[in-house]
């Protein structure tokens, strides 16, 4: 079996991941509408889930608080003295910087690192960019590598942040909201984008985490093989990624309690979601979409919102969707309308993204 | 498990080998490499023009390779794993991005290719292939990524074949080395050793 | 209005990368989309990109692009329509 934990977050909604699973139950959202450069000549007022101001987080710096917090959480000892990895997801990293000139600063194995610079001590690391599923794919990837005895701890950690760079190209696939994001709304109009960085650690034993662990089952990633930007019309690449994820981690559709979708907001991306979830028989497992709390936060998002389903798993308390009022898809979705108390066991966690990309991972009390 | 090399791709230099025999050489000064194998290859492919260099470089390694393998396009759609590194990520387009930007414009076509794992898309689309891919940011030295997950996600039954190696285009320089990897005694074996020699070469 | 659309087929060509597509060979009412010119939905988008930089025309629902860009003689009524 392997084990995640020591889950940290920063995001609008607080520094760790206990203060974010709190600030979601009090029924807290980090979108808010503040001056944002989009590539006109003055800024314009856009929804978006910053940290502070638009384009000042300081990416490299969280990450490595973040990962110190969660290292933290477990026997440091034991990850010095074993096998360990480090694995970064990112979509773009420090984008701010090719506003300078030379692209050197840009590059994200530099901001990897910047991250573990103090920490000689893991044997190897890497980056992973794969679009917006980079997070989840990096814990199916931290997965796998320890259950072939690769490695015996994964640190995961993702992070990207607010820039006129991805706020213009969003905007130039008339993709952004201008309201906060209403995911799987009939009147959804797009995204909120959002900034932030997360980290979780993988371990094949569960005696070096400080609280008890959730179990990861590991997942899947699969390609819709249909377009670049635009989602597959019948959902499959997201189909076979949810297919392959119950095979590989010995899972029935059935043992699902509920699931945390991608759920960006988009015409495209949530009609996808419904369609794909409805060939996979879960259209009545209730379910919800996390970015109406974070926005979407790309590189990052994966691990965030897993965090946030691990709260979910150790609080046994199903989180909310938000913006939902009214159906808007053509396959229907249970999606969970006010937080939930009940015991529950089994959640998977999906992800799609540009490239036609998309992942599914599953995680479970013990 | 063993995990044989079965075929090998090489993109750079002006010229483009497979198996190690070359198969297409530019003219020395010559421009637009890759126009030039497009029109080598015709495979009556307009997408090719949209693409950013990254992603014909991709997309032309794989054509190579389905040509000497054609086979390959008569797996099962999700038996084939995609897993590439570059060092650059999608930096070149990124610039162009960039450069639009402080001028006032933002493109949909350019900034589509502001992510590396595009080549995996446009790979997937053109030769319907459904499987798993990954794509790592890191330099030629360090491939161990490449080749642990690759043979895990063969080893773990979610893939059947690898198309593996590095992929990268920056500053109109192309580098292509990828290799066609699947369980078999024959063949050189896969791993950081071979992969590494093969990069290097 | 001639001249704007044989302006338009080159910007067109341009503007999309359409590489092995000489200007003379788009049919002035064919439809832009569809399988002749095999444009997609970033093309479309592009569309709107070429509007608003050379002709300082914005449009601020992809949608109503469906009707603009019908053909390329659609595209000069709206432009002339617009100016």
């Amino acid at each position: 079996m392997i084990f995640a934990g020591a889950e940290h977050i920063v995001s609008p909604l607080g520094n760790s991941a206990e203060e974010n699973f709190a600030a979601i139950i009090a029924g807290k959202s980090g979108i808010r509408k503040i001056p944002c450069r989009a590539g006109g000549k003055e800024p314009e007022l856009f929804n978006v889930a910053a940290v502070r101001n638009f384009g000042d987080f300081p990416l490299a710096q969280e990450l490595k608080k973040s990962v110190t917090a969660s290292l933290e959480k477990v026997d440091e000892s034991s990850l010095i003295s074993g096998k360990t990895l480090f694995l970064l997801s990112t979509t773009k990293g420090e984008i701010t910087e090719l506003v300078k000139p030379g692209v050197v600063q840009a590059k994200l194995d530099v901001l990897r690192n910047k991250v573990i610079r103090d920490l000689h001590w893991f044997h190897s690391s890497a980056v992973i960019s794969n679009a917006c599923i980079s997070g989840l794919e990096a814990l199916i990837v931290g997965h796998d590598l320890i259950q072939t005895g690769n490695f015996d701890h994964v640190v995961v950690a993702g992070g990207d942040m607010l820039s006129e760079f991805t706020l213009s190209g969003f905007k130039s696939f008339f993709a952004i909201s201008p309201e906060p994001c209403k995911p799987f709304d009939k009147n959804r109009a797009g995204i909120n984008l959002g900034e932030g960085v997360g980290t979780i650690i993988l371990s094949r034993n569960e005696e070096i985490f400080a609280s008890k662990p959730i179990v990861f089952c590991g997942g899947a990633t699969a390609n819709d093989a249909n377009h670049i930007s635009g989602p597959s019309r019948t959902g499959e690449g997201l189909y076979r990624a949810i297919s392959r994820a119950l095979t590989t981690c010995s899972v029935r559709r059935e043992e699902i309690d509920f699931f945390s979708s991608h759920g960006t907001g988009t015409s495209y991306n949530d009609e996808m979601e419904s369609i794909a979830f409805a060939r996979c028989g879960m259209s009545e497992i209730p379910m919800n979409g996390l970015k109406g709390y974070f926005g979407h936060t790309l590189g990052a998002a994966g691990i965030i919102e897993a965090a946030v389903c691990m709260q979910s798993l150790r609080n046994q308390e199903l989180i909310a969707s938000t913006g939902f009022e009214e159906a808007g898809t053509s396959k229907p979705l249970n999606v969970l309308l006010s937080h939930r108390k009940t015991p529950f066991k089994v959640l998977m966690k999906t992800a799609s993204g540009f490239g036609g990309s998309n992942a599914a991972a599953i995680f479970r009390t013990e | 498990m063993r995990l044989g090399i079965t075929t090998y791709c090489s993109i750079g230099h002006l010229s483009v080998k497979v198996n190690r025999k070359v198969v297409f050489r530019a003219a020395d000064g010559s421009e637009d490499l890759l126009k030039l194998i497009y029109n080598q290859l015709n495979p009556a492919y307009p997408k090719f023009f949209k693409m950013d260099d990254l992603c014909r470089l991709g997309f032309l390694g794989v054509e190579w390779i389905v040509k000497e393998r054609p086979e390959l396009s008569e797996s099962e759609d999700d038996a084939i794993a995609l897993v590439f590194q570059n060092e650059m990520s999608s930096l070149q387009s990124d610039s162009e991005h960039q450069l639009q930007l402080n001028k006032g414009v933002a493109s949909p076509a350019t900034f589509v290719y502001t992510l590396p794992n595009i080549v995996v898309g446009e790979i997937a689309i053109r030769n319907k292939w459904f499987g798993e891919s990954a794509f790592f940011v890191g330099p030629k030295s360090d491939v161990a990524m490449l080749v642990d997950y690759t043979k895990s996600l063969i080893l773990n039954r979610k893939a059947k074949i690898g198309i593996v190696g590095f992929i990268e285009s920056f500053a109109g320089d192309h580098f292509l080395r990828l290799l066609v990897v699947e369980e078999t005694n024959s063949g050189d074996e896969f791993n950081v050793v071979s992969l590494s020699k093969f990069i290097a070469e | 209005m001639e001249n704007l659309i044989e302006k338009l087929k080159t910007e067109i060509v341009t503007q999309l990368n359409l590489e092995h597509i000489k200007p003379a060979d788009i049919g002035t009412d064919d439809p832009l989309f569809g399988d002749g010119l095999g444009l997609d939905s970033i093309d479309a988008l592009e569309l709107i990109v070429l509007l608003d930089q050379n002709y300082g025309l914005s449009i601020d629902d992809p949608e109503k692009g469906r009707t603009i860009f019908k053909s390329v003689r659609t595209m000069a009524e709206y432009i002339q329509a617009n100016k």
